[in-house]
């Protein structure tokens, strides 16, 4: 450890400046009532947004917390799978809490927490040539602030909806925007995509298709030389788009077209012949908006063997690209409707991280689509209940609530919606296998998959490699080209540890300097976990005004403090004491030690087994913890903490499931973000 | 089921002659002089005689949730088949504009002090502001400030043996003290005069630079800024030293 000191300054009169103007439209006698009806023990369960805001802008962040705590003892169970408004209003979006004042790194609102939304978690996509609005909140006009503009054809995921409004909470999905969070009109954004990488495109007067996909962006790179490939382009169109309007065979259009010399050369290449038939009969309707889909649902498309020359292949095509579009979009829908709630919370600093986790689950699971396609498609009657039974008791109750109803959905007779729900069903395993990674690694999630049994395992072939993609882009300490110098003596760790240490005290000197408050340093001193062993950095108050930085680092894959290494002892004083605060929490029932302290002692051996633990601070106490997921049936995290210094070095402090805002801080300094 | 959130801080007293039925009710009553609300929920113990059984952990038995009022407590008390373990309070400060919810609770001791000795008595509420996270200062300066006041009231109006402000601790009975003197309970504390003796200057003198404040029949000294109206803040490292100058005299 090395230890800089830095004075953090205080930004009342900044914070005091950025108070959101909505905040005013409650008035002092609405809070007073408010308070009143909480001091009489009946929190109102109807709290609206802006009244949240006003009182957390006059009473602080935690404050509100207690209230909203209270008033959740009001309100009815949280719809499954969604997260109690106490949770997601931890400081943990952005909030930053100064003088009793807040203030929101992002600038969009939390409307989405009030009445009327529900959750989404499934793609859309600005579909109009104009673009939309992102806002701030879900009002038009001058009623809220344009956060940006989001062009045609920009991606979002669905945070939630809201139907009697006519408004989406969204969260921009890939490109320059990614990670962007606001409120953007349903009407200006589709969610019916026929796969997940579709975009959209209005049809021109003279629009052609072979022209469109020869020159569209969607498909650069695309191998559109073979005439196979181009085949499968045309045809990919035609399928997406002919239930849905904008496109129309024309077989009167292509015999006008065709010469005698086109007859003479399709006598002498069926080939040839085939495919100038789809080019030049597939009529795109001018003014029309049509599906362009992604390249790899064309070449899905392309696998599956549906070539136009058979007869009946239009009928084919469409129920392939149906089964496809479902199955794909279904595994997309199903990851984001779990991994939304998963990580909610972490949207701020762990925004880039999603988008490659969604990335590469979209992108490494589309290409191994076929794969898992064929392998339901062949699932054996028996292999498919045994499937039912696991996951229906573990996991998937949110989509099928009994076996019964499983299986029915499963075989139902519409294929694009059979093949949606298989989708839903994969998307649903990959979010706990995620969930898994980022807590404990590619082993413990494909240990997990085994738990599915023989289609567990038959997944876990598929989903290894994605695994291990995943896990891949979560650490950050790989050696990257220019990391550091290869020629330095001092080439070892110790020599890294000393370069990071150095470079620390300068950055933390001049940050000091400069009066910046720690949130800036710490973003500051970030890049530095680069070097190797170099697990983050930590402020730890020393006195008002005044933190000492610690800089963390690894050595040997275990942590220490002061060279030590720390044992780890469950003694019965923290069982008890972790018991006795925290054991119900987990079990969500009245606990008895007889009964549910061996599950509990159980519970924190597992968690402690977590190979990366960090440093925590509770109160004046240092220790050392261990963070995990906990996967179905639990689906929760659990925290450990074992005393890192002083007499009770290595004991067993406590255990208990984190909030949003402890989650998010442990994962940053296990160097998952 | 409590309505606290993690980390908890935990206000601590222990009384080395009182029976614990009468610790409970005595802190229960200072607490409700000094303005906190009592909420609708209790939990208890149930069995034949169960009032008059010792215990050492508050789930040695399912606890069971009851509703409640404050005319109830009399009745709970006097009945030795039903053991009032733990109290829901709305609102621990009771002057404040936001209620903070605690819960009014036995601390568990091990088995062996069971048989021999009392239960302190907690008060949960919510540490979260004691995160470290930098731009929580201000709720945990206000925090602090606000549970430094209650503390050292109850202290003056119950003199318990001693008392302390905890995270995710629990303070310990004697007999626990004696047996393993390696307590963190004790950074910001109440110890009688009674107890200490002739031990007095060697306590003050361990804690050198920290906040002491003589209250009327002890002694409250705090080592972190926040529970001090001084902003002392020291360093500890003083545990099993001040574990045995407290035990010293018992």
């Amino acid at each position: 450890m090395t230890e800089q000191t830095h004075k953090n300054k205080n930004k009342a009169q900044q914070v005091e400046a950025a108070q959101p103007q909505h905040q005013q439209q409650v008035s002092t006698a609405d809070v007073a009532h408010l308070i009143q009806r909480l001091q009489a023990g009946d929190p109102p369960s109807d709290l609206t947004p802006n009244q949240i805001m006003r009182l957390q802008s006059t009473f602080g962040n935690q404050a509100v917390l207690r209230m909203i705590d209270a008033q959740s003892r009001h309100v009815p169970a949280v719809p499954e799978g969604q997260t109690p408004p106490s949770d997601l209003f931890v400081i943990k979006d952005g909030y930053t809490a100064s003088k009793r004042r807040i203030q929101r790194a992002d600038t969009s609102s939390d409307d989405f927490l009030g009445p009327g939304w529900a959750k989404a978690g499934r793609l859309g996509l600005v579909y109009k040539d104009e673009g939309v609005n992102l806002r701030d909140k879900p009002l038009p006009g001058e009623q809220s602030n344009v956060v940006t503009k989001l062009p045609h054809n920009t991606r979002v995921i669905i945070v939630k909806e809201n139907s009697k409004t006519g408004w989406y909470a969204v969260r921009v999905q890939g490109g320059k925007l990614s990670g962007k969070f606001g409120y953007a009109a349903q009407s200006h954004v589709r969610d019916d995509l026929p796969d997940p990488k579709a975009v959209m495109y209005t049809v021109k007067s003279g629009d052609m298709l072979g022209k469109l996909v020869q020159n569209h962006p969607q498909y650069d790179g695309y191998p559109i030389q073979t005439g196979d490939d181009a085949r499968s382009l045309a045809t990919a169109v035609y399928v997406a788009n002919k239930e849905l309007g904008g496109v129309r065979l024309n077989e009167t259009r292509f015999k006008n077209q065709s010469s005698m010399w086109d007859y003479f050369l399709d006598e002498t290449d069926r080939y040839r012949a085939e495919m100038r038939r789809i080019y030049q009969s597939v009529e795109l309707i001018e003014g029309k908006r049509i599906w362009l889909p992604g390249t790899e649902y064309v070449a899905r498309l392309k696998s599956a063997n549906i070539i136009p020359s058979r007869a009946g292949w239009k009928n084919a095509a469409i129920e392939a690209g149906k089964a496809i579009g479902g199955f794909t979009t279904g595994i997309v829908e199903g990851f984001l409707k779990s991994i939304v709630d998963a990580l909610v919370g972490l949207y701020e600093i762990g925004k880039s991280i999603i988008d490659m986790v969604i990335d590469v689950v979209t992108g490494e699971i589309l290409k191994k689509v076929q794969e898992i396609y064929d392998y339901f498609a062949k699932m054996s009657a028996d292999d498919l209940m045994k499937l039912a039974e696991k996951l229906v008791m573990n996991l998937v109750s949110g989509v099928a609530n009994s076996v019964k109803a499983f299986v029915a959905k499963w075989n139902q007779n519409h294929v694009y919606n059979k093949w949606n729900f298989r989708g839903n069903v994969v998307g649903h395993i990959l979010s706990e296998v995620v969930m898994i990674l980022v807590s404990g690694g590619a082993a413990n999630a494909l240990k997990w998959l085994g738990k599915l049994g023989k289609v567990g395992s038959k997944l876990a072939s598929i989903i290894r490699k994605v695994g291990t993609k995943i896990d891949d882009v979560m650490p950050r300490r790989k050696r990257r080209k220019g990391d550091r110098d290869r020629d330095s003596d001092a080439d070892g760790p110790a020599g890294e540890r000393a370069r990071a240490i150095a470079q620390a005290k300068l950055i933390t000197e001049g940050h000091d300097e400069a009066n910046q408050p720690i949130p800036v340093l710490m973003t500051a001193l970030a890049p530095l976990r680069k070097y190797k062993g170099v697990n983050g950095f930590v402020p730890e108050r020393i006195g008002p005004g005044t933190y000492r930085i610690v800089m963390r680092t690894v050595i040997d894959g275990k942590y220490t403090t002061g060279g030590e290494k720390i044992p780890r002892n469950i003694t019965e004083h923290g069982l008890n004491h972790s018991f006795d605060r925290h054991a119900h929490e987990w079990f969500g029932r009245a606990v008895s030690r007889e009964r549910d302290m061996d599950k509990w002692r159980s519970l924190i051996e597992y968690a402690t087994r977590n190979k990366k633990p960090f440093p925590w601070k509770t109160g004046d106490s240092q220790t050392v913890a261990h963070l995990v997921y906990r996967g179905a049936p639990d689906k929760k995290w659990f925290m450990v903490q074992y005393f890192a210094e002083g007499e009770r070095f290595g004991e067993l402090a406590t255990a208990f499931i984190p909030n949003a805002s402890q989650r998010e801080r442990a994962l940053k300094l296990m160097g998952r973000f | 089921m409590y309505n606290i959130q993690v980390p908890y801080m935990e206000l601590g007293f222990y009384f080395a002659d009182m029976p614990d039925d009468n610790a409970f009710g005595a802190v229960c009553a200072a607490l409700t002089r000094q303005g906190a609300v009592l909420g609708k929920r209790a939990f208890v113990h149930n069995g034949h005689a169960v009032a008059t059984q010792p215990f050492a952990t508050i789930h040695d038995m399912p606890l069971e949730e009851v509703a409640f009022s404050p005319s109830d407590m009399q009745s709970l008390m006097a009945d030795s088949d039903t053991r009032l373990v733990q109290i829901a309070l709305d609102d621990v400060f009771g002057d404040y504009e936001i209620p903070t919810p605690a819960l009014l609770t036995y601390s568990s001791i091990s088995d062996e002090a069971s048989q021999q000795d009392h239960h302190p008595i907690a008060v949960w509420l919510s540490g979260i502001a004691f995160d470290p996270i930098p731009e929580l200062e201000a709720e945990r300066q206000a925090l602090g400030e606000r549970v430094y006041a209650l503390f050292t009231q109850l202290a003056r109006a119950l003199s318990p043996t001693y008392a302390a402000i905890t995270f995710e601790y629990a303070l310990e009975c004697l007999t626990d003290l004696k047996r393993d003197p390696r307590s963190l309970a004790f950074r910001n504390f109440y110890v009688a005069n009674d107890l200490l003796g002739d031990n007095h200057a060697a306590l003050i003198g361990l804690y050198t630079g920290a906040y002491i404040e003589p209250l009327p029949d002890g002694v409250y000294i705090s080592c972190t800024a926040e529970f001090n109206p001084g902003g002392k803040h020291i360093p500890f490292e003083k545990g099993s030293k001040t574990v045995r100058l407290i035990i010293a005299n018992s």
